[in-house]
């Protein structure tokens, strides 16, 4: 089982009589017995990591958002069907994720046209348009930070099989057991996916690093 | 520094990005509008693929079915009960579903079939207005045993019969009407211009149920004809026409 990093107490709502935290899995416990404010706790406590990584996977904020708040809502709808020999971290991550590939699905289906080029993967299930996202996010200093501009739009064209592991292991800074879990995959093949998908960002970035390091 | 070690730092120090103020309120929106939609029923395009549209085929094939079937039961007068071309009559306080209208076979036709239920089973084909031979006796002899002689188109009355059925279609016809019969009645086919019956008042599609009073049934009719009065259902109604002579 996957360690749940909330169950240790990192951040959130603490039991004020004896000051220790509430774990996700209580609060859980919680929303089943209809406690919308459990449910406010849980989403004060995912809301961020679970958009950051959706913007991450999309490029695109108010996509990343839009998501995000569904994720909640799915979550919220299938509470008693999650189970609790899973940490619900995996569980909220995993719903994230097939939304997220759901989306890139719609996306691909209303191309027009791939893109060619410094971005041009080698994977067949990478040809994809994906208009820039010309609206301001909400960070201003992201936005004038060509680099990480450049490194955001060389995630968000790394077929998603890369993507999600390179994201939650690099970006998110989850463990390598973690990723595996929530990808259901084996911790070797995690790891295999991780390097690739580090080898397909290097070779996109090739020019970048060397202006950098020049 | 590798070039993958690279790589993973620069990922991680990509700043985070948070989720908007009004997050919560929007979630929480959304969870009251998927409330209110699930209170109300609505069919999904699987629903309507899987089970609508076999239904909707399933139906259209018992549609055709029915039609098929009703064309055979027309052919055969044996009408379906309280259909829509069809009425409920009271005969001999039985209830007996007969035709509204005239039937739809050789009703306009100047060849009419006419099958008898003796001779052999045979049908002739006799001009409309005409005499018939109807096929009475297989050697087609003069003698009619139940006393009509349809060659004159006579009625040979006082005598009793020698016993045995007589289709009703060959009584009719003695009076001008071309009729198909089932087992409960027939029906007038076509009543012949300027023929008794036509000068009685019946008309095409009426439904003859008895003649003199004798009920028709499986078999054909028997006993003494005069042919003095038919009995008839006309849109559900029974009606005893006296038959005048000419």
């Amino acid at each position: 089982m996957a360690l749940d990093k909330n169950e240790l107490g990192a951040s959130g709502e603490t039991n004020r009589a004896s000051g220790r935290r509430v774990s996700d899995h209580q609060l859980i416990a919680r929303i089943r017995n209809g406690d919308e404010a459990a449910f406010g706790e849980i989403m004060a406590r995912y809301k961020n990591p679970i958009t950051n990584f959706l913007y991450r996977f999309l490029n695109d904020y108010e996509e990343a958002v839009d998501l995000a708040q569904e994720t909640f809502v799915r979550v919220y709808f299938a509470i008693d069907r999650y189970h609790t020999n899973f940490a619900f971290s995996t569980y909220i991550y995993r719903i994230a994720s097939n939304l997220a590939i759901t989306e890139l699905r719609k996306r691909k289906r209303r191309s027009v046209l791939s893109l060619t080029g410094l971005f041009q993967s080698d994977e067949s299930d990478t040809t994809e348009f994906q208009p820039p996202d010309l609206r301001p996010l909400p960070d201003r200093d992201l936005v004038e930070d060509e680099k990480s501009r450049v490194i955001a739009k060389a995630i968000a064209t790394l077929p998603p099989k890369y993507r999600i592991p390179i994201i939650l292991r690099d970006v998110e800074g989850r463990s390598y057991e973690d990723v595996a879990e929530l990808m259901q995959l084996g911790l070797g093949t995690t790891k295999s996916r991780i390097s690739r998908g580090r080898g397909l960002l290097r070779e996109k970035l090739t020019g970048y690093m060397q202006d950098q390091n020049g | 520094m590798n070039d993958e070690e690279e790589i993973s730092r620069m990922l991680a120090s990509l700043r985070s990005v948070d989720a908007p103020r009004e997050f919560e309120g929007g979630v929480r929106s959304r969870i009251t509008a998927r409330r209110e939609e699930s209170t109300l029923w609505r069919p999904s395009r699987f629903l309507v693929l899987k089970f609508a549209l076999p239904l909707l085929l399933l139906l259209a094939g018992a549609g055709f079915l029915i039609v098929s079937n009703d064309g055979a039961l027309n052919a055969d007068l044996v009408p379906p009960v309280g259909d829509a071309t069809h009425s409920i009559a009271i005969i001999d306080d039985k209830e007996v579903s007969v035709p509204d209208g005239p039937s739809p076979t050789n009703v306009n036709s100047p060849i009419a079939q006419v099958s008898t239920h003796r001779g052999g089973g045979n049908a002739r084909t006799v001009p409309q207005g005409g005499s018939a031979d109807i096929g009475l006796s297989p050697d087609n002899s003069t003698s009619f045993p139940d006393g009509v002689d349809p060659r004159n188109s006579k009625i040979t009355n006082g005598k009793p019969p020698t016993g045995g059925a007589i289709a009703p279609e060959s009584v009719l016809l003695m009076i001008g009407i071309l009729s198909t019969c089932s087992s409960t009645g027939c029906v007038a086919n076509s009543v012949r211009v300027g023929s008794i019956a036509a000068g009685a008042g019946i008309q095409d599609g009426d439904w003859i149920s008895a003649i003199d009073g004798r009920p028709i049934k499986a078999g054909g009719v028997t006993g003494q004809f005069s042919v003095s009065e038919i009995t008839l259902v006309r849109s559900g109604r029974i009606m005893k026409v006296p038959i005048g002579r000419p």
